[in-house]
């Protein structure tokens, strides 16, 4: 036998393969369908299960906003703290006897009182011309 | 995906759909490398039973190498030609290549039935020459002439399968050319190469 007898005997030998049986073929899809990853497990769950919730976001409460609107409003907390204190002085003063708010008053340059008639005619109202 | 898409689809692809879990991957990479995976087997150890059992389980380590196979790296067929002559390697060790090469006959009978019952039988006696022939080769020259002249593999692609070089493979696939002709050389009458 010479290479061009062998060949043409490779040739005839590649051409006609040994088959693979159909028993052989749906063991193996068995196999494969048994092994197969499935689909829903695609690497999403895992991922899901690993974050934690974030905790739920504490609204404040309606003084807290007001207060912080009025603040912003006003121009800050700093603002807001003088002008409480000045309406706590008002309201102090108002209910006082005016008496004792003399030392209050005593340094003033107008301490001494002057009257003053504004409507010194007021009949003139009450009498018919 | 429809069929027709599959058919038209890469190994590499096919795989990363299995992977995904699509059935329909499964079905076309069965369809596509199982026969190839058989056949080659079959070559490399001359006996069916054995070959069904070396391509099951070759395709089975493609199964669970799926979800880890990284694209690019190494081609399929070549990845499953290198498991196949691993596990063949393993049984034929096993077996002391006792026995080889009997179950082959009946595989190497042309399907389709020509005119001509005694050309058939004629054919029928060659592969059985040849593979009788090759089960006499060495392991490594086997594989080499069996990759190169049955399954069409390149020599780069043989060096790849078999993990040496090139030169390497020239080597082996001709030495393994002589030997097969001067085993198959006394039977040139017989086999109708005589005229």
């Amino acid at each position: 036998m010479n290479e061009s007898d062998l060949d043409r005997l490779l040739g005839a030998a590649r051409a006609n393969p040994p088959a693979a049986g159909a028993g052989l073929m749906a063991r193996v899809l068995e196999d494969a369908l048994a092994a197969q990853p499935r689909a829903a497990a695609v690497p999403q769950a895992p991922v899901q299960a690993a974050v934690r919730p974030a905790p739920p976001v504490r609204r404040p409460g309606f003084w807290a906003r007001l207060g912080a609107g009025l603040g912003a409003s006003l121009g800050g907390s700093g603002v807001l703290t003088g002008l409480g204190g000045a309406a706590l002085l008002g309201l102090a003063a108002g209910y006082a006897d005016p008496t004792s708010l003399g030392w209050l008053t005593d340094g003033l340059p107008f301490s001494t009182s002057t009257q003053l008639e504004l409507l010194p005619t007021a009949e003139i109202f009450l009498t018919e011309g | 995906m429809p069929r027709d898409t599959m058919s038209a689809t890469s190994d590499e692809a096919l795989l990363a759909l299995y992977a995904r879990g699509e059935p329909a991957a499964a079905r076309a990479l069965t369809q596509r490398l199982v026969p190839r995976v058989m056949a080659y087997a079959a070559r490399l150890l001359g006996d069916r039973a054995e070959a069904e059992d070396v391509a099951q389980e070759a395709m089975l380590r493609l199964w669970r190498a799926a979800p880890g196979w990284r694209a690019g790296e190494a081609k399929i067929s070549t990845w499953l030609y290198r498991v196949v002559t691993n596990l063949a390697t393993d049984r034929l060790r096993r077996r002391g290549r006792r026995g080889a090469h009997v179950g082959l006959d009946e595989a190497a009978e042309p399907p389709d039935p020509g005119p001509d019952a005694v050309a058939q039988l004629a054919e029928g006696d060659r592969m059985a020459a040849l593979n009788g022939a090759l089960a006499a080769l060495p392991d490594r020259q086997r594989e080499a002439v069996v990759l190169r002249h049955l399954e069409g593999l390149s020599n780069p692609e043989i060096a790849e399968v078999m993990g040496i070089g090139v030169e390497a493979v020239e080597s082996l696939t001709a030495r393994g050319k002589r030997a097969l002709m001067a085993s198959l050389s006394g039977r040139r009458d017989d086999l109708g190469y005589g005229e």
